[in-house]
C-alpha cells in the first residue's frame, strides 16, 4: 500500500496580472497530468469503512479559478491541482467542492442586479472525470460556493509571495 | 380600500409626493413621507422609489450616517457601531467610513446642492471589517461596504491596507449610490466605464476638497495609501496617467487606457468597466487642468449636470462627451473658457465632440423632482 502521494505538480501560482504575465492559465500546461496519483484519504464523503483509512485510485482534482472587476479592477487567476497539496488541503477541497454541488450548478449565476465593484469570478473544476465550468457574481454565488471562492482565495493569498 | 382612509393614496402620483417632502410644510412633509412609504409598500414599487420605504420620516437637509460592524463575516448591514451624533469609536475603520461618508455628502450638499445620494437626504449606511483578508470596497445598491485588506496576514505579506483609509474610495463608492439615482448607467462596457469614471471623479473631487487643492496641485490618484509599502505602486488608478498607478511583480501592471487608441475590448470585468474607466478618466482631468482653480468648481458641475440631467443608461463615451459639452455651453456660454476646455479635454483621449445632438438619445431627461 502507497501511501505516497506523487507531488510535484502544479503549485498554486495565485494573484497574477494577466496584462503583465500574459495567460496566466498556461501554468496548467507546463504540469505533467496527475491521474493516477495514489493518496491516502480517509473517503467519509461516501460513507464508507467509517473513518477508516484507506487508498484509493483517485483522479487529481483540478480548480482553475479567475477573479475579475472588485474596486481595483485587477485580473487575477491561478489553478490548483490537488496533486500539489497536503492531504488534509486536498481533502477540504474536494468536500468544499462537492459541498457547493458545483457540477450541478448552472454555467452561469448572474448577479441580482444593482451594486457596483463587485467581484466576478470564474472556476473550472475537474474531478472525478467531470469538468465544470461556473462563472458568478460575487453577490449569485450560493454560500456553499462562497466558501468553496473563500478557499481558492486564501489559498492563494498564503502563497502569493 | 386603502384610498378610502388615504384619499391622496392613489391620485397622487410619487414625484409630487417627492416634490412636498422637499417643498412643503412641515406637516405636509411629513405626510408625504407617510405616503409615500406606504403607497411603495402596498404598490411593491421599490424600485422605482428607492429605498424610501427605509427611510421613514428622515427630516431632509441633513446628514444621517451609520456605520456597521460585519464582524468579519459576510452579513449586512451587521452590528450598528456608529450613529449620527455619536463621537468616534476609536475603530480607524468605523471612523473612517463616518467621516469619508461626511465629507462626501457635503461635497455634494455644498458644492453641488445635492442632499445625499438621493437627493432626498437618503441615509448613509456603511459596513466595515467585511470578510477577513477582503480586499475590496463595493456598493451594494443600497450602501456602502468595506474590507480590511490584508489585515489577516504578517505585516511583511500585506499589499493591502484597509479600503476606507483612502477617502476618495469612499466618495467612489457613494457615488455610484448617485449614479444608480440618476442616470443609473448600466455597469457593462462604454456606459460602465462611464460609470466607473464618474465614481473616481466625485471621488478624486472628495479629496481634493478635503485637502483644498486646486487641479493643479491634486495628484489625481485613486486609492492612493490602499498599498502597503510591500507594492510597487503609488495607487490603484491615476486620472493624470492612467496606465501608470502600480507595476509590481504580484500584483501586475496598471492596466488603464488614457487614450481611444488603447481601449481594451475585453470579456471579463464586465467588459473592462475598471480598466477603460481611464479614457474619460484622463479627459476629466485634462478639462479640469486647462480650467484650473479648484476643479470642483466648473469642471466638477458640468459633469454633475450631466450626470444628474443627461447621461442614460446606455450613454457611452461619445455622448458623455458630447453632452459634457454641451453642458458647458449652458452653464458658461457657447465657446466659453470652459466649454473649450471639455472640447480640448475630450479631444486629448481621442474623442471629438459633436455639437449637434444628432443621435436623440442622451436628450434632456425629464426629472421628477428639481
Amino acid at each position: 500500500m502507497k501511501i505516497r502521494k506523487k507531488g510535484a505538480l502544479l503549485s498554486l501560482r495565485g494573484w497574477h496580472n494577466t496584462m503583465l504575465c500574459g495567460a496566466v492559465l498556461v501554468l496548467s500546461a507546463a504540469v505533467p497530468p496527475a491521474q493516477g496519483a495514489r493518496f491516502l484519504v480517509s473517503d467519509r464523503s461516501r460513507g464508507t469503512a467509517q473513518g477508516d483509512v484507506q487508498t484509493l485510485e483517485r483522479k487529481t482534482l483540478k480548480v482553475q479559478w479567475e477573479r475579475t472587476g472588485g474596486f481595483a479592477g485587477m485580473r487575477m487567476a491561478g489553478s490548483i491541482d490537488s496533486g500539489s497539496l497536503s492531504d488534509a488541503e486536498a481533502r477540504r477541497l474536494r468536500e468544499l467542492v462537492e459541498a457547493a454541488g458545483f457540477f450541478e450548478l448552472p454555467e452561469e449565476l448572474a448577479g441580482p442586479g444593482g451594486g457596483a465593484d463587485r467581484f466576478l469570478y470564474t472556476l473550472t473544476v475537474e474531478m472525478d472525470g467531470r469538468r465544470h465550468t461556473v462563472r458568478t457574481a460575487e453577490a449569485a454565488a450560493p454560500a456553499a460556493l462562497r466558501s468553496l471562492i473563500r478557499w481558492l482565495t486564501n489559498t492563494a493569498r498564503a502563497r502569493r509571495r | 380600500m386603502i384610498c378610502r382612509r388615504h384619499p391622496f393614496l392613489c391620485i397622487v402620483p410619487p414625484h409630487i409626493l417627492k416634490e412636498v417632502t422637499q417643498k412643503g410644510t412641515d406637516r405636509q412633509k411629513e405626510w408625504a413621507w407617510r405616503t409615500l412609504t406606504m403607497s411603495e409598500q402596498v404598490r411593491g414599487q421599490r424600485q422605482a422609489l428607492g429605498t424610501i420605504a427605509a427611510l421613514g420620516v428622515t427630516p431632509v437637509g441633513q446628514k444621517r450616517r451609520s456605520v456597521y460592524d460585519a464582524e468579519h463575516g459576510d452579513v449586512l448591514p451587521g452590528r450598528l457601531v456608529r450613529a449620527e451624533g455619536d463621537g468616534p469609536t476609536g475603530d480607524s475603520a468605523v471612523d473612517e467610513a463616518f467621516d469619508g461618508a461626511g465629507v462626501t455628502y457635503d461635497l455634494y450638499d455644498q458644492e453641488f446642492g445635492r442632499n445625499s445620494i438621493d437627493d432626498l437626504g437618503l441615509r448613509l449606511d456603511s459596513t466595515v471589517h467585511y470578510l477577513e483578508g477582503y480586499d475590496n470596497a463595493f456598493w451594494t445598491g443600497a450602501q456602502m461596504v468595506y474590507g480590511d485588506g490584508d489585515e489577516d496576514l504578517p505585516e511583511e505579506e500585506r499589499l493591502w491596507n484597509r479600503f476606507t483609509s483612502a477617502v476618495d474610495v469612499i466618495g467612489h463608492e457613494l457615488t455610484h449610490g448617485v449614479t444608480q439615482y440618476e442616470a443609473n448607467l448600466a455597469y457593462r462596457s462604454q456606459s460602465g466605464a462611464v460609470n466607473e469614471s464618474i465614481s473616481d471623479v466625485f471621488g478624486s473631487l472628495v479629496k481634493q476638497k478635503t485637502l483644498g487643492q486646486t487641479a493643479d496641485q491634486a495628484d489625481w490618484l485613486i486609492g492612493e495609501g490602499l498599498f502597503t509599502s510591500n507594492v510597487n505602486g503609488v495607487a490603484l488608478r491615476s486620472m493624470k496617467e492612467p496606465g501608470t498607478a502600480y507595476d509590481d511583480p504580484v500584483l501586475g501592471k496598471d492596466p488603464q487606457p488614457g487614450h481611444m487608441n488603447d481601449y481594451q475590448n475585453v470579456p471579463y470585468d464586465n467588459g473592462g468597466v475598471h480598466i477603460n474607466s481611464g479614457i474619460p478618466n484622463h479627459a476629466f482631468y485634462f478639462v479640469a487642468t486647462e480650467i484650473g482653480g479648484h476643479a470642483w468648481d466648473q469642471a466638477g458641475q458640468i459633469w454633475y449636470v450631466t450626470l444628474r440631467d443627461r447621461l442614460r443608461r446606455n450613454s457611452d463615451f461619445q455622448d458623455a462627451a458630447n453632452l459634457t459639452f454641451r453642458v458647458a455651453g449652458e452653464l458658461y456660454g457657447a465657446e466659453s473658457t470652459e466649454q473649450q476646455a471639455v472640447r480640448n479635454g475630450w479631444a486629448q483621449v481621442g474623442i471629438g465632440v459633436v455639437a449637434a445632438a444628432a443621435k436623440g438619445r442622451g436628450k434632456k431627461k425629464k426629472r421628477a423632482v428639481r
